[in-house]
């Protein structure tokens, strides 16, 4: 079924509809709250009230848009307030141990082929520990620039924060990443 | 690394943590969808609390609501949420054994939840994590009293001169509480506009007298709601009572205050 016909379907109250969003979407949305609350549990729980809230509000719709977009403006909003809750993020001063700086090491070194090293389930560990040392607010970033695809534009709005805050977020993240993974900025 | 490797990598790693085919949630979401009623009972029961306090006499109205309420199936839910009232077909509807009420209530006697500690509408903003709208001014007949939080739902209250009477500003990101004492039956249901924007009014509400082993609609009870949403915030602006002070304050009165509402009074 394609979101637009679910949509729909939704709307006239048949829970076929949601349904087929929540099968579509599930994967994605738990992927995205998890890189910002670093808890599965938290993150289907996210997710799960996404969904419905989602669902009641699908009226504000407007079907002529893409549904995801939308959706995972309110998964990641959520994800959010819970993760300043929280309070979990702590230095990355902290959470760099002696593997992370390998792996940067690694990453550096024009023999190694990041693509490989990722693959070793370390390495991953490392990966998400480095962003899990991030602030919430350039987590949340992060899953909205390289998950979601979205601009720095929308992400001022979905933030509620002016434009040089997000491009400075962004370039923060990018910089205490960077010793990592070794991006460059774009 | 470009951004698509970075993509590629980060949808490896959260593959590896989280996969996949372990991500079921419709079951859970469909559970929710029906959870969502008993998210209403809340509410309703600080609703009770201020019924007592307009001295509805033999009026009982949520005390009720205490005990958990039977859920209608998760489509009708669904259909009822796209409007701002849960319409209902009947009049009535029957009560289960634990909430139908032997004796007349005591006005004395506390009421089932107390309502949440009044605080300052900056404290409320501070831990509700948005700005509250306000009325620019005080109602005529009314004494401005303070700020509830529920949940993430901002309460700004003001009592009638002499007591008898309240009203009160409740607005959320996440939509309205809904329980089947929200229920309203479709004629009752005034499709009404706030400046631009869409809203319904509704006059009465669902009482329960004692012996009696059903609600039953009562249209005339003092009790005006207005619902609307603007910004992304859901409003619901509610007058208990009738006493003499607040009386003039009716639907187009509601009207006109739902649309002097400010950000910064």
């Amino acid at each position: 079924m394609e979101d637009r016909a679910a949509i729909s379907r939704l709307k006239q109250g048949d829970l076929n509809g949601l349904e087929a969003l929540v099968n579509r979407y599930q994967v994605q949305a738990v992927h995205a709250a998890y890189m910002i609350v670093f808890d599965r549990g938290l993150a289907q729980d996210v997710t799960q009230t996404a969904f419905v809230k989602a669902a009641e509000r699908i009226h504000q719709f407007d079907e002529g848009l893409p549904f995801g977009p939308w959706f995972f403006r309110i998964v990641v909003n959520d994800a959010l307030k819970l993760a300043k809750k929280q309070k979990r993020n702590v230095s990355l001063e902290e959470q760099l141990d002696e593997s992370a700086t390998r792996f940067a090491q690694w990453l550096r070194d024009p023999g190694s082929q990041p693509e490989q090293l990722v693959e070793q389930k370390e390495t991953r560990q490392v990966i998400l520990q480095a962003i899990r040392s991030l602030p919430p607010e350039q987590r949340a970033v992060i899953v909205m620039q390289y998950f979601l695809d979205m601009s720095e534009k929308d992400m001022s709005e979905k933030m509620e924060r002016p434009l040089s805050t997000i491009k400075w977020w962004l370039r923060d993240a990018r910089k205490r990443l960077r010793n990592l993974i070794d991006t460059p900025e774009s | 690394m470009d951004k698509k490797n970075i993509q590629s990598i980060l949808w490896d790693v959260l593959e590896d943590e989280i996969p996949s085919e372990t991500i079921k949630l419709w079951p859970a979401v469909k559970a929710d969808l029906v959870a969502g009623q008993q998210q209403g009972e809340k509410m309703n029961i600080t609703r009770e609390r201020r019924i007592t306090q307009v001295a509805f006499g033999s009026l009982v109205i949520i005390a009720l609501l205490t005990a958990i309420l039977l859920t209608p199936p998760g489509r009708a839910f669904a259909q009822n949420v796209i409007q701002f009232f849960i319409r209902i077909e009947s009049t009535s509807f029957e009560l289960t054994p634990s909430q139908i009420v032997t004796e007349e209530p005591d006005p004395a006697a506390p009421t089932a939840a107390p309502p949440a500690p009044l605080i300052s509408v900056a404290e409320a903003e501070a831990q509700a994590g948005f700005d509250a709208a306000e009325l620019p001014a005080v109602p005529e007949g009314f004494n401005y009293l303070g700020a509830r939080l529920y949940g993430d739902s901002i309460s700004i209250e003001y009592q009638a001169h002499g007591y008898g009477g309240n009203l009160i500003l409740m607005q959320s990101r996440d939509g309205f509480n809904q329980s089947e004492w929200d229920q309203v039956p479709e004629e009752a249901i005034v499709p009404v506009k706030i400046g631009e924007l869409e809203g319904e009014f509704v006059k009465g509400m669902f009482v329960v007298f004692a012996g009696e082993t059903s609600a039953a609609w009562n249209p005339e009870a003092p009790i005006l709601r207005l619902r609307w949403m603007k910004d992304g915030i859901w409003f619901e602006m509610t007058k208990f009572g009738d006493v003499d002070a607040i009386e003039y304050l009716d639907q187009a009165g509601m009207i006109a205050l739902a649309e002097s509402i400010v950000y910064a009074p």
